[in-house]
């Protein structure tokens, strides 16, 4: 067989002719290799012209990342790109727009125009997306509230939550834009968040605060999905602020904070289906008393 | 000795040129979706780009080829490949010789052979397009995958004649 095999290759090889291998495997599967080989050696893939790369993107990139940010170089400079066309993007934001939103109470999920990134929003959040700007290139999306994004590789795809943004290539995490803060978990890759001038890389596994104009590093997360897809909100240090917030959000209520100090932190968990016992369980550690009527709940020491 | 440095746009542009669709197209044997492979052979292009000091210009395919294979190995989650390929549009139809060996409408011939073709071990898989579709020299293939001339051929004849059993079992059961 060994040399049927070496015959073959030779003959592919175009080192002997038809008759010579016709005498080692025989005419009929000559005329069959020849079928095949005649019929591959046509092919290319489906829609081949379509998927081209632009050299030229490629030299321009290098630029880029050399004057600005050489300390991030081991991150894909799309992520940088992705900066660019965001600021353009947002010009042309205004029409082809879909906006979600999820009920009081509710998760949502959206599947992105790229057909597999996907977003589950919190409880009350709204997410806008712009068809028309995720065809000339970038993925942008614009966030009010709390979402987990799960991010396919493919063009730049960046979140804009009016606080920040965060850029990424293809990714799993979380932003919380709450007051002036914002917070990033990535459960997997990595992503770079921006506020004001403010940057800060968050790999898999790490999660940052911005609060107060600085970003400080948190407690790394060890599950990969956020607490609120399983029925809890769990928080670890967070500001009250954002606390707040949520419970806002998810309850659909207004708390009323009066004089209480909102510079406070809260670490621990509570469920998503009864809102006593959630309120019980933040404000009693901190020595605050609580009174709900109707949809407001007002604080007092 | 004149050292050509990848780092030159010309250079650069030349090695792009030489090597961007053999790239894409090795990445799309493996997995079969062609959006995915341009994006994974750019990355790997945009490596080079960064590394052009530390890479020469000779080692730059097989440089393209390792990192366009790690970013597969890391990145995909490994399922079923379907391929799907067109003929090539500047081809003429005298030069489509017709061999009727398998006696299949010319459509279906080619959708069997697809499926065959499909259901190939990877490796055997990529490196028989590889020689076929991208005309690459079996040499050629053995320096950008990094593997010897003996293994490639191994797997060009293997793939052939699979290809060819596979093809032989399906037509017994044709009506």
């Amino acid at each position: 067989m060994a040399s049927q095999d070496e015959h073959i290759i030779k003959w592919l090889n175009g080192e002997i002719t038809d008759d010579e291998l016709k005498q080692v495997v025989g005419e009929s599967d000559v005329a069959k290799y020849k079928q095949i080989t005649q019929e591959v050696d046509q092919w290319e893939p489906e829609n081949s012209d379509q998927f081209r790369i632009n050299v030229q993107d490629i030299l321009q990139e290098k630029k880029t990342i050399t004057r600005s940010i050489d300390w991030w170089k081991p991150v894909s400079i799309a992520a940088s790109i992705a900066l660019v066309l965001t600021v353009s993007v947002w010009l042309m934001f205004f029409n082809d727009t879909t906006t979600y939103y999820a009920e009081v109470g509710e998760t949502k999920e959206v599947i992105l125009p790229d057909g597999k990134s996907k977003v589950t929003l919190s409880s009350g959040s709204e997410l806008i997306v712009n068809r028309s700007a995720w065809k000339k290139g970038g993925r942008p999306v614009k966030l009010k509230g709390k979402g987990l994004f799960e991010v396919e590789p493919g063009d730049p795809f960046s979140v804009d939550a009016e606080v920040g943004n965060v850029t990424v290539l293809g990714t799993t995490f979380t932003v919380d834009a709450f007051d002036t803060s914002m917070e990033v978990i990535c459960f997997e890759g990595k992503v770079k968040a921006t506020v004001s001038a403010n940057d800060v890389i968050v790999n898999g596994g790490e999660s940052y605060l911005f609060h107060e104009d600085k970003w400080e590093e948190m407690v790394p997360v060890k599950t990969d999905k956020p607490s609120w897809l399983q029925g809890e909100l769990s928080f670890t240090n967070a500001p009250l602020k954002q606390v707040i917030q949520s419970l806002e959000k998810e309850f659909d209520i207004t708390i009323q904070t009066g004089k209480v100090d909102l510079k406070r932190r809260f670490t621990g968990t509570f469920p998503k289906n009864n809102l006593n016992a959630a309120l019980k369980i933040v404000f009693d550690p901190l020595g605050i008393s609580f009174e709900i009527k109707d949809k407001t709940v007002t604080l007092s020491k | 000795m004149n050292l050509r440095s990848v780092c030159e746009e010309q250079t650069f542009q030349e090695v792009h040129r030489t090597h961007e669709t053999p790239l894409r197209n090795f990445l799309f044997y493996k997995f079969g979706d062609l959006e995915k492979a341009r994006d994974f052979a750019q990355d790997a292009f945009i490596k080079l780009w960064h590394n052009c000091s530390k890479v020469t210009f000779e080692k730059a395919k097989s440089y393209l080829f390792t990192v366009a294979n790690r970013l597969f190995l890391d990145d995909y989650d490994h399922q079923k490949v379907v391929l799907k390929f067109q003929h090539r549009q500047n081809l003429s139809e005298s030069q489509m010789e017709h061999n009727p060996e398998y006696m299949y409408q010319e459509e279906e011939f080619k959708e069997r052979l697809e499926e065959a073709v499909s259901n190939l071990p990877e490796k055997q898989r990529v490196v028989f397009l590889m020689s076929r579709i991208d005309k690459m020299k079996n040499q050629e293939i053995a320096d950008a995958l990094d593997l010897s001339i003996k293994t490639i051929e191994k797997h060009i004849t293997t793939s052939l004649k699979t290809l060819k059993e596979n093809l032989d079992e399906i037509s017994q059961y044709k009506i």
